[in-house]
């Protein structure tokens, strides 16, 4: 099959895997028992009311007309209207949304800072000090749930030693224009430096959580990766060749031990864009995480499903991007 | 050589950087020293910046900068420092409700026999847009509440339709101060339900008319909510959704009323801010209080947090006790649910709970044991349940099997408690579980997810459960109605129960009622119910929970309001104090 064809082949495939997710999240919402408006508007609520709340929402009529109204609203990019915000839920994820974005973002390159040059140095010692040290180290920090983590720094950092704010965001006082909705970034455009340091006081706590939660695996896989490198014929030929060391392994160990680290990154994030629910409410961060906790809590079911397709969005999204840039990137690969 | 000569560069370029870093320190040094005093001073300035902020934490809710929403105590809280009511209940006694925008008030019956409180509104108030606070914005409010469903539904408050509707009937505005209050069929005298529900418990504030019109229909943005303003202390400079609140103080503001600090809001003079920050859980806002980087928490802090705090010296905590819910183990009086209908089964479940270990184990201690449905500051308190839990244990327990094997279970009998998927709830039914399996009944814990169980329970298909009742209004009928009117759906539904005698007892209890001194013969109705409940043993009453609050000891002049919900309203007397170690320190926000 030609390439072209094939990237066509992936891109299409995006449309059945999204309705098939849509379908079940709408399914399984609506046949969940428990009346969302109840749950919404209170026990106090007079009946009569309620029915009426009910058929505004238009959650009296027949399942399969409100499931041809989402589908047919998806189509249009309205992904309905928030039950708890009474807001668009798009215009509600795009409010939240750089928040998780800022942490996901902040947190994986702080991850890579720190995991990569370890296995690397790992792979280069192997089987010395540094390396059996990080193994435990990687496997306790890999062991612990990511709250669990998120609470201990917490109490240490925030609490016990008052080195950081114990939660919440970068004071509103600073005034920051929003351009993208991540005041890191928007403090730099706006060259308001205090407020950007002001800010990472409050991002190092969940970048530095997501980070221990991630780093043993880019660590460890940094390490198998290019101990695997070292040992092809190439590298043995340069050496043999008085390359010096430092040259084999940037210029040509790396670059193919890299590979399967592109692959995780891209995993990573999509695991993080779910995974940042404990650490968004553990640090008070208004993100999507949360945002899809009180829909759940709520059964705002037009923010639950609105949620659930914009993820589905984008892990199908980045794995079909993430599949055509290896069939691309290496000839090996049959399709 | 070339070796040789490398290393000498090396070595003088690093006693260059050596030299230059030192001379920097020294230099940078001596600059502080030079204006130290200019340093003093800015840090004044920012502890002085920072005494004039209070910071209140809250757990994240719902939250509209124009309408209460279901339970939030951030919307709550708004609410009461940007907004005036007629009345203030006050701080520390239920019973006092203190003028506040309305100077007076009268209870009256008109000639056709219409029952109605009369208001007299402060004369030549007006709201920070300038317009006359009277008799018709107090109308247009309450209204508003009742009637303008489409905007509540779209911003999803509906507490107040109950508060409301069950507050008056109708309203009058004969001249522009008087307001009447025409009180509903069902309540034609009895003052406890509407005052309570609509000056003390129920949160809205009284409204300019001309900026709800403006700001805060339907159609408009969220954002235009914030441009409503009311007759309170605080205006709302800037808020955002799920972060934070920032309150002003009105400049023009009039303190009404009598002015001891725990009678009603007051002019503020102390302060330039209040932010109102929330939280996604409570041992963050518990963190954050410690930290200092809140002032004051409200009561959505854990009561296990509070407990750790009362040791910490540097915050301040006061309760208010039985102020929270009464808490009672029901059990399901229909005949499909034999053995519950049985008198001795259910006696015998009684001896066989002890709520003292609820108290300790779940509210840790942070509430007391419930000896009636009735909360025990209430009017005709009767702690009938007493009598048997004054018994010792092993005697409670022995009795409790007798009368087990007398109901015809002598081996025992095995049912299902059922609960709402809530860790509280969860705790609750697990040490009643261990309690009831001492005397050969087996429970299992049945979890539901919330809103099947609000369903299930309504419907009265649950055979054991929990229902608790906060306080509404300070009568014995604020608990007793719920619990067992036949007419409520509340509790006495929900658990099967239908007396028409005790129905006729509560009906008598809410028509004798009088606002100038109830007779006797209520005071026997409401005793003789306590006792038929504690004798049919209708429900259990369990645990009352205290309402508690914490502060850091900085914060001076502070009134914990005890006598609602929204305990922190009592911000506007409270001022911040500069500590001793000023100079040394940084201010903790």
């Amino acid at each position: 099959m030609k390439l072209k064809y094939y990237v066509g082949f992936r891109i299409l495939m995006i449309i059945p895997t999204l309705l098939i997710i849509l379908t079940l999240v709408f399914f399984i919402m609506h046949v969940l028992p428990g009346d969302p408006v109840r749950i919404m508007w209170g026990e106090e609520i007079p009946d009569t009311i309620i029915e009426e709340i009910r058929h505004n929402l238009g959650l009296d009529r027949p399942i399969h007309i409100q499931y041809i109204e989402y589908l047919k609203k998806f189509i249009r990019g309205d992904f309905g209207t928030s039950y708890r915000y009474k807001v668009s839920v798009l215009d509600k994820v795009k409010e939240v949304w750089p928040t998780t974005l800022e942490i996901t973002i902040g947190g994986i390159l702080l991850s890579i800072i720190m995991g990569i040059p370890l296995g690397i140095i790992c792979a280069l010692r192997k089987g010395g000090i540094i390396d059996q040290v990080t193994r435990i180290f990687s496997l306790y920090l890999y062991s612990n749930p990511s709250f669990w983590l998120a609470l201990i720094l917490q109490i240490y950092l925030g609490l016990t030693w008052g080195l950081l704010p114990t939660s919440g965001r970068c004071s509103l006082s600073y005034d920051i224009p929003r351009v993208t909705g991540m005041i890191t970034i928007d403090s730099i455009m706006a060259l308001n430096f205090r407020a950007l340091f002001e800010n990472l006081r409050y991002l190092i706590m969940p970048w530095l959580t997501v980070a221990l939660v991630r780093m043993p695996r880019y660590a460890r896989i940094s390490r198998a990766s290019l101990l695997n490198v070292l040992g092809e014929d190439y590298i043995i030929t340069a050496r043999a060749k008085g390359v010096r060391e430092r040259t084999v392994i940037i210029k040509h160990a790396l670059r193919n031990a890299i590979l399967p680290i592109i692959t995780m990154l891209a995993g990573s994030f999509v695991w993080l864009l779910g995974g940042t629910v404990f650490i968004e409410m553990i640090f008070s961060q208004p993100g999507m995480g949360r945002l899809l906790l009180e829909g759940l809590r709520g059964r705002d079911f037009n923010m639950i499903q609105g949620i659930v397709a914009i993820y589905a969005i984008i892990v199908v999204g980045l794995n079909t991007v993430v599949e055509v840039i290896y069939a691309v990137a290496d000839p090996r690969i049959k399709y | 050589m070339m070796s040789n000569k490398r290393n000498v560069y090396i070595i003088v370029a690093a006693v260059i950087i050596i030299i230059g870093l030192g001379g920097n320190w020294y230099l940078t040094e001596q600059r502080k020293a030079e204006r130290a005093e200019e340093l003093l001073a800015e840090k004044y300035e920012q502890w002085v910046v920072w005494s004039r902020t209070i910071y209140i934490g809250t757990i994240a809710s719902d939250y509209h900068p124009g309408i209460a929403i279901g339970r939030g105590n951030r919307n709550y809280l708004e609410g009461y420092l940007r907004g005036g009511k007629l009345l203030w209940v006050d701080a520390n006694d239920i019973n006092i409700f203190n003028p506040s925008l309305a100077e007076s008030w009268e209870f009256k019956v008109n000639s056709d026999g219409e029952a109605y409180v009369e208001y007299k509104i402060v004369q030549g108030l007006k709201f920070p847009d300038g317009t006359d606070v009277d008799a018709e914005a107090v109308k247009y409010t309450w209204e508003r509440e009742r009637y303008e469903l489409a905007t509540r539904e779209k911003h999803g408050e509906t507490y107040h339709v109950y508060s409301m509707s069950t507050g008056w009937k109708r309203l009058e505005v004969p001249d522009k101060y008087t307001l009447l209050q025409f009180l509903p069929e069902d309540n034609q005298n009895f003052l406890p339900h509407p005052f309570s529900f609509i000056h003390a418990l129920a949160h809205s504030h009284i409204v300019s008319p001309e900026s709800s019109e403006t700001y805060a229909k339907e159609t408009n943005a969220i954002s235009d909510f914030a441009n409503q303003v009311g007759y309170g202390p605080f205006l709302l400079e800037s808020f955002v959704v799920d972060q934070q609140s920032v309150l002003v103080p009105w400049d023009d503001y009039v303190t009404l009323g009598p002015t001891s600090g725990t009678t009603g809001p007051t002019k503020v003079t102390e302060l330039d801010k209040v932010v109102i920050i929330e939280y996604a859980d409570a041992t963050s806002l518990r963190m954050a209080l410690e930290r200092g980087e809140v002032d004051i928490v409200d009561d959505t802090i854990a009561d296990v947090d509070y407990q750790d705090l009362l040791a910490n010296p540097d915050i301040v905590t006061d309760r208010a006790p039985a102020i929270g819910y009464c808490m009672l183990f029901h059990m399901n009086h229909r005949p499909e649910f034999a053995p519950f209908n049985d008198l001795d089964f259910r006696k015998a479940v009684s001896y066989a709970i002890f709520p003292e270990e609820l108290v300790e184990k779940c509210l840790f201690g942070l509430g007391s044991v419930a000896d009636s449905a009735v909360r025990t500051f209430q009017p005709y308190y009767l702690p009938v349940w007493e009598e048997i839990r004054s018994l010792p244990d092993d005697e409670r327990i022995d009795i409790a099997k007798d009368l087990l094997a007398k109901a015809g279970y002598p081996d025992g009998y095995s049912t299902e408690i059922w609960i709402p998927d809530n860790i509280d709830y969860r705790n609750w039914a697990t040490i009643v579980q261990a309690q009831l399996l001492k005397i050969g009944i087996r429970t299992t814990i049945k979890s539901f997810e919330s809103g099947v169980y609000y369903d299930e329970v309504r419907a009265g298909h649950a055979p054991m459960f929990f229902r608790g009742w906060t306080l509404d209004y300070n009568d014995p009928d604020s608990e007793l109605w719920y619990l067992l009117h036949s007419s409520s759906d509340k509790q006495a539904q929900r658990m099967g129960y239908n007396n028409s005698y005790i129905d006729s007892l509560l009906e008598r209890g809410k028509e004798l009622y009088d606002p100038t001194g109830d007779p006797a013969e209520r005071q026997e109705i409401y005793e003789e119910i306590q006792q038929i409940m504690f004798d049919d043993t209708i429900s259990i009453p369990l645990m009352y929970q205290d309402m508690y609050q914490a502060w850091n000891s900085w914060v001076e002049d502070y009134v914990m309001w005890k006598t609602t919900h929204t305990t922190c309203m009592g911000v506007w007397n409270a001022r911040k104090v500069i500590p001793d170690n000023w100079e040394t320190t940084d201010p903790p926000r």
